[in-house]
């Protein structure tokens, strides 16, 4: 079982580590991230349609129709957003520092405004959380939704501030790519919260 | 195939070596992104909680072991709710606090070790999820001090688990524990499966790799798709119970159905969580104790690929007896998982066929894992037979079926892996003759202790009941179960006597003690800060054999058509 003097002579230690094709690291973990609040979200969707499916009426008698213009205005705002980040992504690539810079910012307001929109719309709900099924799946995904905005609305502030002090470039841009895919991910689940808790009430 | 860029006249250097930054040594274990040093922080937790789940079982047992009597100790008396909270902690501890942060140790010592790599992909993501456990267990534990733990059964259905029979803290705390170490648990996955597919060393492809990192590949991948699945289910449960939530209550328009189905999407994929870098680990060992290769490695990695892709498809059949469900789809999913599971089987039975067996420690380890896994394997296809299911469900043959799965064959295979690898881990070899006599002691242990239970289970013993009444005849098989559990702990005891005396007198380990054939061995034990100086050629899925053994070492053009061309 002893092992023999080890003839070391055609051993390497690679230059770097690091396979080149493909996604970057951090980008392949934002990536699985994004799979993993996929799953989570998938729940709490599941959970609507099982309630939903075994509700004789949905939503119940006591339950006005919701009002979908602010949604709707809401909603492009969001996809507004998106430009404007898949914009930075350019900017920052192609080292146009005006577009990267003013695209983040702008990214950033719209953020804004969409979360204040979109509690300010919640709580103007004639029902609560605590008033049957209905209401209890409701809340819960707007606020898992609003949860994960404001997430991405401090990253990308955080960002900002960094681009403001020059510190991304195109070759020094991981975290805004990787910012950029969880803010399209927030975007389509709010498309999936828009049609299923406004349109097909 | 990737072609290995192999230069001759490259140096060997020891300029590769980076040493690890200054620190106090009590502010280093706060501090360090290593992933050694992280794993064996998840190892030593784990072994605390296996200490503290392993005490709760023992009380657990003592209370079963005669009928119709209430334990007393100082201090504690086993009322019906105590044994309810005991077996509830019990249960959370073993699955989230010992055997998940168990195998989080293993795959984070030793993936970046078995593909070449400096360390994980994300090392303060990794310092993170460590330090989630010990948040987790303290959040759990913090349920004694605030009014009771939890007690509705490490499942916690609604509406045991809901706002009218479980009040105060004990499942709020409970949940958040669980969110955190889901969240631990989670985050980690993401750093192997990223370690895995961006830092292998040049040479090692995918069908080069170790089985074992293909298990932690696999393993992640579930984690991925299941622990957040709960977590948004615990969440719902816990609005249910603070903020008059109506998810689970029919009254108001919820489902308890749906919280099974919300809790065994995650539950089932769960035990191949826990299962499968264990039997990654039996696929290292067995192999080099035998002297032969793995046979049918390519057979392994698709029927690790199919156990991945079923273990989500059956989950179901936890609920047989709920009537909501569709029994005959999922028992045909459950049946089916036994054939890649079986597969496996072959291939470590084909692989000792003819070897040249050593009968080391880990071995005998490795062998024990067979034998109690297929104990727990076949009486799962019992279970997994919906007509028998109904006479079975929520008796202790089932009891007796996961414990035989995650007790007996896990902690065989956990035993075999730190026989193997102890020696890599800190430079010095554990006894191997106090190491047979507790395969000896723990063998008869976990026999003893749970194959009463499949009797028991038959003759009709319902579980997670505080006591059973004299008449039954229950009485003499709980005994025989309850000196099991005494005996296994005895085992795990001479493993402590073992650790502490190997590690002051344990035999210098030198670098490949075993000649064992992955890369982790073609480094100091233990190695240094950033692993690895040099790095063999990689040109099969046992570098360090060939290297070791020029004479009988695969060729590239063998290699490559043995691997593409053939089929194992």
């Amino acid at each position: 079982m002893t092992a023999t003097a080890l003839d070391r002579e055609d051993w390497e230690l690679p230059d770097s580590f690091e396979d080149e094709g493909g996604m970057s690291m951090p980008v392949m973990g934002t990536v699985l991230f994004i799979a993993s609040e996929v799953m989570f979200f998938a729940t709490l969707f599941g959970t609507y349609y099982a309630l939903r499916a075994q509700a004789s009426q949905w939503p119940p008698a006591d339950v006005e129709e919701l009002p979908i213009f602010i949604p709707i205005v809401l909603t492009a705002i969001l996809l507004t957003s998106s430009v404007s980040m898949h914009g930075a992504v350019w900017g920052v690539r192609n080292n146009n520092r005006t577009v990267f810079v003013s695209s983040l910012a702008i990214t950033v307001v719209l953020g804004l405004v969409f979360l204040v929109g979109e509690v300010f719309d919640a709580l103007e709900a004639g029902f609560e959380i605590s008033s049957g099924a209905y209401g209890s799946i409701f809340f819960t995904l707007l606020s898992f939704h609003v949860l994960h905005v404001t997430g991405g609305v401090v990253f990308l502030a955080y960002l900002l501030f960094g681009a403001a002090a020059g510190r991304f470039s195109s070759r020094n841009y991981q975290q805004v790519e990787s910012a950029s895919y969880y803010w399209h991910f927030v975007d389509i689940v709010w498309i999936f919260v828009f049609t299923t808790l406004y349109i097909i009430q | 195939m990737a072609t290995t860029e192999v230069r001759p006249e490259a140096p060997a250097t020891d300029a590769g070596y980076v040493t690890a930054p200054y620190r106090a040594r009590w502010f280093r274990w706060f501090t360090t992104t290593d992933h050694k040093e992280i794993a064996k922080m998840y190892a030593v937790t784990a072994f605390f909680f296996l200490l503290v789940g392993g005490t709760l079982a023992l009380l657990i047992r003592t209370q079963l072991a005669a009928p119709e009597q209430t334990l007393r100790l100082p201090g504690l008396e086993v009322t019906e709710q105590v044994y309810n909270e005991m077996f509830t902690i019990h249960a959370t501890v073993m699955v989230f606090l010992f055997l998940t942060p168990m195998l989080a140790a293993f795959g984070n010592y030793f993936v970046p070790l078995q593909i070449g790599a400096a360390d994980m992909a994300f090392p303060r993501v990794n310092a993170f999820s460590f330090w989630l456990v010990p948040a987790g267990g303290i959040v759990l534990f913090l349920s004694y001090f605030a009014g009771g733990p939890a007690a509705a059964g490490w499942t916690s259905y609604s509406p045991l688990a809901g706002p009218q029979f479980s009040p105060g803290n004990g499942v709020n705390l409970w949940i958040g524990a669980l969110a955190l170490l889901g969240m631990s648990s989670t985050l980690g996955a993401i750093n192997f499966i990223t370690t895995i597919f961006k830092l292998r060393a040049p040479g090692m492809t995918m069908l080069r790799m170790p089985i074992f990192c293909w298990n932690m590949l696999i393993q992640s991948v579930l984690i991925l798709f299941s622990f957040p699945v709960v977590t948004a289910g615990l969440l719902l449960l816990w609005i249910d119970r603070n903020f008059g939530g109506a998810f689970f209550d029919p009254a108001n328009g919820g489902n308890v159905i749906l919280y099974q189905h919300i809790f065994w999407y995650f539950g089932h994929p769960e035990v191949y969580i826990l299962i499968l870098p264990l039997m990654g680990a039996i696929s290292e060992i067995i192999p080099v104790f035998s002297r032969k290769p793995l046979f049918g490695y390519k057979a392994f990695v698709y029927a690790t690929l199919a156990i991945g892709a079923l273990g989500t498809a059956v989950w179901a059949h936890h609920m047989f007896t709920t009537g909501a469900i569709d029994v005959k789809f999922f028992a045909a999913t459950s049946f089916l998982i036994s054939v890649p599971t079986g597969v496996k089987m072959f291939n470590w039975t084909a692989t000792m066929y003819k070897g040249k067996i050593q009968w080391s420690a880990a071995m005998l380890f490795a062998i024990g894992f067979l034998s109690m896994f297929l104990i727990g394997g076949i009486t799962g296809i019992f279970n997994a037979t919906g007509a028998v299911d109904s006479a079975l469900h929520d008796t202790y043959f089932v009891v007796g079926h996961f414990h035989y799965v995650l007790v007996s064959a896990a902690l065989f295979a956990m035993f075999a892996a730190l026989f193997y690898w102890f020696p890599k881990m800190t430079g010095r070899m554990l006894n191997e003759k106090l190491g047979i006599w507790q395969v000896v002691v723990l063998f008869v242990g976990v026999n003893l202790t749970f194959f009463p239970q499949f009797a028991l289970g038959l003759q009709g013993m319902p579980r997670r009941i505080a006591t059973y009444s004299d008449g039954l005849g229950w009485g003499w098989l709980n005994m025989l179960s309850t000196f099991g559990s005494y005996l296994v702990s005895v085992a795990i005891l001479l493993f402590i006597i073992n650790f502490f005396w190997a590690r002051k007198r344990g035999a210098i380990a030198g670098d490949n003690p075993w000649d064992a054939y992955t890369l982790e061995w073609a480094t100091t034990s233990p190695p240094p800060y950033y692993n690895f100086d040099a790095l063999p050629p990689i040109r099969t899925e046992r570098p360090v054999f060939d290297a070791n053994h020029p004479e009988i070492a695969a060729s590239d053009e063998d290699y490559d058509h043995r691997v593409s061309s053939s089929t194992p």
